[in-house]
């Protein structure tokens, strides 16, 4: 099939600066792309999930040594939640016995404060990815033309 | 209750009725997979609506037919 000189499709191309800027900040991929508005959406997504995440769960949400493959999948989120582990190990793990109670989540509240970082976490690698090798966006319209 | 410092300690006394923060985080979920899909000028807002009342329909479906299994058909084959 030949493609129509007017066709506006642009070529797909490799972003790895975007791609880079998604890990750096969720979101920043995208607003460096130009996609300003959707950049915020993603940004916005992800602020409910992180600091959902802490909310329920704390700081202890975010933990390395306990929660490891957790973490793995957290990371996705990027610095920041290396930020968070560090704060965890760092203050929270050097606490007596008796003043870490107050810091430590257990139970469901551990788990759905590290279910929410992690999913933020997987959803952010999407988010780099679709960064890195970005759609065309005249799909919708390059469909119209068709019918 | 022990002094409470939101988003550094965890929430205090959240047992019973955990489940109902699946909203939160299926918005959230939606949030970004809608941003993703969505044309920049596109209905995004009630596309977040949308998606996440199905998949918090589909959760509660789920757990009633789980409920069913565990409460009704189990019994029956043992």
């Amino acid at each position: 099939m030949t493609r129509r000189p007017q066709d506006p499709t642009p070529e797909r191309t490799l972003q790895p600066v975007a791609a880079i800027l998604a890990w750096v900040l969720p979101g920043l991929g995208h607003w460096w792309l130009g996609q300003r508005i959707r950049a915020i959406r993603i940004f916005a997504g992800m602020a409910v999930l992180v600091l959902g995440g802490l909310f329920i769960g704390g700081v202890d949400s975010v933990d390395s040594k306990d929660d490891y493959l957790w973490f793995y999948a957290q990371v996705g989120v990027g610095p920041v939640v290396l930020a968070i582990d560090a704060v965890n190990q760092a203050v929270v793990k050097d606490m007596p016995e008796d003043e870490q109670r107050a810091w430590r989540s257990l139970g469901h509240v551990n788990s759905v404060g590290t279910l929410f970082i992690g999913l933020a976490g997987l959803m952010n690698v999407v988010v780099i990815l679709e960064a890195f090798y970005p759609r065309p966006r005249q799909r919708r319209d390059r469909r119209a033309e068709a019918t | 209750m022990l002094a409470w410092t939101p988003f550094l300690q965890p929430l205090p006394e959240l047992v019973a009725g955990w489940y109902w923060l699946c909203i939160p985080l299926v918005i959230g979920v939606s949030m970004v997979y809608k941003a993703l899909w969505i044309d920049q000028d596109g209905p995004w807002a009630r596309q977040v609506a949308v998606m996440s009342a199905l998949v918090v329909a589909a959760l509660i479906l789920v757990g009633v037919l789980l409920g069913v299994f565990v409460q009704l058909v189990i019994p029956i084959l043992q």
